[in-house]
């Protein structure tokens, strides 16, 4: 077996200055293989986007590790300077968030925002990066490049954005992309479409995904490998096949149950 | 027939820059549909295309363009806000996101109390007031030391609870649940979709469920009717709407809810002088 | 979840974040102090605000001795002879024969505590034939240091109640034209406008002139507090609107409105609190601009006439440099115009940031 892309050893968040206080997540570990996408999957408080944005060590002040180790290709990313951890944000590993009309800039262009990316990432002219935008964008599945390059977010739909989302966090080709909640503020027909574009950016890009949801239907549909969260501990995690089909742990029962 | 509703469309005005109108977008086109008394009807359809704009004509939130509404047999569009009163404690929503449908300055207690403020019998009736809030927040699953909370200190379930309670202060005959669940998660979307039908046989409610997910719909409803730009494409009872949709854009809902796939989205054409058309066993597809 | 056993509103938890703040708090009980020396001036003042001596015209502040003899007394005051230098000029000179003790309490000009109940008594004083000058004397010889507190009755009342009238109108002229938009909304907002186009000075003066000759002090005085909260309140009643246009279309507010709620319910209950946030501190950044607008006034003789004193009034002595020159303490009501306008800013400003959280996210997770 190849080493692991990303790999959590343990990793124990606290809120910060509070003696006792019960830990947000305990002594989560699991890895992310090259090509594969893992489903992150819990109900609400579980802690799974804590454990998402504890990779990228974008967590709120409040919040702090207090152990473990984050690896990725067999770096610890909680002793990397914080330089070096700006380069991996966005160019190695990026994050797409739940409310993409909250997470895009309202007063920039869709293009501008992906621009921005490259600036930082790619050593690129501006004419190559002007192509590369609506190369993204083309990638995402926009039927017209050019002219939501242009577009505020408030002029693109829901699904829209999600994508142009999406393509700001492909922009500097990263390894690992974590996918927070994507598709739960879309309509049902968009998560479908939101879905087919991952599974084909795995395919074309080499991408891996860290899937955070709540939505074991569509962990079933999309994943290869799923990683239960209960208040903070992971109660089971395998194969999503052997997981969803025999679950073992009672929590994973009562999700399953859960979905309609 | 607990509510009837006959060709309601509603136009909003396209205003230019200054002065006059450039035109008009038609959000609700000619929609008829009549709910019995303990038949869930569910709205499933993609965002804008009219349900949530129905839902709000059928509570007079807004004033339809044309068409009627009745209820209970009497029509309510030409009643004043006051006439309007007796009939709004019959009717009750429950809105999508129960962060913003809550006052956040008022306590549970309050939000519950001032629900109850249509009915006159309990005015000054302090006693009964509690009594009432009590029962209604029994009935909801909610411990009794949430009524001096503020909504900022609940969860989201915990907070949609105290939103269908506050639609139950009345006894209202008909629920509308707009998207009542879908910001929440798997878990607790599961309970308050349990809690829903158990409130419905204590309440002898009926629900107007408005959803653009039809799996869940079908965990609720009795009749499904599909809504695209502002029309009724297709309606049928929920099982065999799942058995043997017609209308290719109910197989597309069908397909992303349930199986998740997409389909090569298209436009669906709207025959603009269509009808529904009866296929037999209460299954109607416009065409 | 949180476990605490009281339930706390927004507004009780940016209260606590105010309470961190020492500089606001230190600020709060400054202006909390005067305010209070306002409302008591008759008390705390050992003179009335028309106590005249020409006698004594720009006497210096009086020295308080403790020590006489050798050996410590309680607090006196010399008698004060005054003379003419070359230039005719008043020269004061402290005399040691007259000796006046301070005492507390003691009896002295008449007045009317709280405007109702007739009252001799001020917290302290000498006897009549002395005269005691804490904070120097006007030209007329009045007590300068009891003529502020008096002055901080007009000055820092006027605030108060200029915003009060003004905040009353913006908040319903806000509250309408943001909760019913459309035409209405055109029409307020379009005189909203109209006042906010004419520089406020200029209004101030212009409406000042139309206000009759024959006014009394006290007529003069609310027409003062009129003209200056018509200025204000229409830049009030813009960011209302604003705020309600988009109060309105929460969920909560349509939640009401299929309750059956009236518009006037709604409003007051579920609109116009939201804006409480905002209003508390707008209150607090505006409050000075109606001080400075008083003083202005009568700074330049159009506000609040003499006898009667407001610390614009008493700074309107102070405009001539040779008169800041030889008696710099007729300055002093222009550093307690300072002092408060500083408070109101920083509470303010504390106030703004405490808040601002919840106004940003107004669903307060």
């Amino acid at each position: 077996m190849s080493e692991p892309l990303l790999s959590l050893r343990d990793v124990t968040a606290e809120v910060d200055g509070v003696n006792e206080s019960p830990s947000l997540i305990h002594r989560v570990s699991f890895d992310v293989t090259a090509l594969k996408i893992v489903a992150l999957v819990g109900g609400s408080g579980s802690g799974k986007t804590t454990t998402g944005l504890s990779i990228l060590r974008l967590l709120p002040v409040a919040l702090r590790i207090t152990s473990g180790k984050i690896l990725f290709h067999g770096e610890d990313l909680f002793a990397l300077p914080g330089h070096r951890m700006r380069q991996i944000r966005g160019k190695d590993i990026s994050m797409i968030f739940q409310e993409p009309l909250n997470a895009l800039n309202p007063l920039l262009t869709i293009g501008q925002q992906i621009n921005e990316v490259l600036i930082c990432h790619m050593p690129l002219t501006a004419k190559q990066r002007r192509e590369r935008v609506l190369e993204l964008l083309n990638i995402v599945g926009m039927a017209e490049p050019q002219r939501v390059a242009q577009n505020y977010p408030h002029q693109l739909s829901g699904g829209m954005r999600q994508r142009a989302m999406i393509a700001q966090a492909i922009a500097a080709n990263p390894q690992l992309m974590i996918a927070d909640e994507p598709t739960s503020s879309l309509d049902v027909t968009l998560q479908a479409k939101i879905m087919d574009l991952f599974r084909e950016l795995r395919r074309s890009l080499n991408l891996s995904i860290l899937l955070i949801t709540h939505d074991l239907g569509m962990v079933r549909h999309l994943a290869d490998e799923v990683v239960v969260l209960q208040a903070g501990k992971i109660v089971e995690q395998g194969p999503v096949a052997r997981v969803l089909e025999s679950p073992r742990h009672q929590y994973t029962q009562q999700l399953i149950s859960s979905v309609f | 027939m607990l509510l009837e509703l006959k060709n309601v469309t509603k136009d909003y005005p396209i205003k230019k820059f200054i002065f006059g109108q450039k035109g008009r977008v038609r959000a609700v086109d000619n929609v008829s549909l009549t709910l019995s008394s303990g038949e869930n009807l569910s709205l499933v359809g993609e965002s804008g295309c009219g349900k949530t704009t129905l839902a709000r004509i059928i509570l007079k939130l807004i004033p339809p363009t044309s068409g009627t509404i009745c209820f209970g047999g009497r029509d309510l569009n030409p009643l004043s806000a006051r006439q309007m009163n007796p009939f709004r404690r019959h009717m009750q929503m429950v809105f999508q996101d129960p962060y913003d449908s809550l006052d956040p300055r008022y306590t549970i207690r309050r939000t519950l109390k001032e629900a109850l403020h249509l009915d006159q019998t309990l005015v000054k009736q302090t006693k009964a007031q509690e009594e009432r809030i009590q029962h209604v927040l029994r009935s909801v699953k909610l411990p009794e030391m949430m009524l001096s909370r503020y909504p900022h200190e609940l969860s989201g379930g915990e907070r949609q609870r105290v939103a269908i309670a506050r639609a139950l202060m009345m006894n209202p005959k008909l629920v509308i649940l707009d998207e009542a669940v879908s910001s929440l998660d798997v878990l607790i979307q599961r309970q308050i979709i349990d809690l829903l039908g158990d409130l419905q046989k204590t309440f002898h409610l009926t629900y107007l469920f408005i959803s653009h997910n039809l799996k869940i719909a079908r965990a609720v409803s009795h009749q499904i009717a599909v809504m695209y730009q502002g029309k009724i494409i297709e309606i049928a009872p929920t099982e065999e709407l799942f058995r043997n949709p017609l209308h290719p854009y109910t197989q597309e809902l069908l397909a992303a809810a349930v199986d998740y796939q997409a389909v090569e989205s298209k436009q669906h054409p709207i025959n603009p002088t269509g009808q529904l058309v009866d296929k037999g066993q209460g299954h109607l597809i416009f065409m | 979840m949180t476990k605490q056993t009281k339930s706390l509103s927004e507004l009780d938890i940016a209260f606590q974040g105010f309470k961190k703040n020492r500089l606001a708090v230190g600020c709060a009980v400054l202006l909390g102090l005067l305010y209070l020396t306002a409302i008591f001036a008759d008390f705390v003042s050992p003179y009335s605000y028309a106590n005249e001596d020409r006698r004594y015209s720009y006497s210096p502040p009086t020295a308080i001795h403790v020590w006489r003899e050798g050996r410590f007394t309680r607090p006196f005051v010399y008698g004060i002879n005054s003379a003419f230098n070359d230039y005719h000029q008043r020269i004061y000179q402290e005399d040691q024969s007259q000796m006046f003790p301070i005492s507390p309490f003691v009896k002295g000009d008449a007045y009317k505590f709280f405007g109702l109940i007739p009252c001799r008594i001020h917290l302290f004083g000498v006897a009549p034939e002395g005269r005691i000058y804490l904070w120097g004397a006007d030209s007329r010889g009045r007590d300068l240091f009891s003529r502020i507190f008096y002055g901080g009755r007009v000055s820092l009342s006027i605030g108060i109640i200029g915003i009060f009238i003004s905040f009353t109108i913006g908040l319903i002229v806000g509250g309408i034209a943001g909760y019913y938009g459309g035409r209405i909304d055109d029409i307020l907002m379009r005189v909203c406008e109209m006042f906010m186009m004419v520089p406020g000075f200029y209004l101030l003066l212009a409406l000042r002139a139309a206000v009759p000759d024959e006014f009394n002090s006290v007529q003069v005085y609310f027409a003062i507090v009129v003209i200056l909260s018509f200025i204000g309140w229409a830049g009030l009643a813009r960011i209302i609107r604003g705020m309600c246009l988009s109060l309105r279309e929460r969920d909560y507010v349509l939640a009401a409105k299929s309750l059956g709620l009236s518009d006037g319910q709604i409003i007051a209950r579920h609109i116009l609190p939201h804006t409480l946030s905002y209003s508390i501190f707008a209150i607090m950044l505006s409050i000075p601009g109606y001080i400075l607008g008083e003083s202005a006034l009568s700074l330049i003789g159009l506000g609040i006439q003499d006898p009667l004193a407001s610390w614009g009034n008493l700074l309107a002595d102070a405009m001539s440099i040779v008169h800041i020159k030889f008696y710099p303490w007729i300055l002093l009501p222009a550093l307690f115009i300072f002092l408060t306008v500083i408070c109101f800013n920083v509470i303010g400003d504390a106030l703004r940031d405490c808040l601002d959280p919840m106004l940003k996210s107004g669903k307060g997770a």
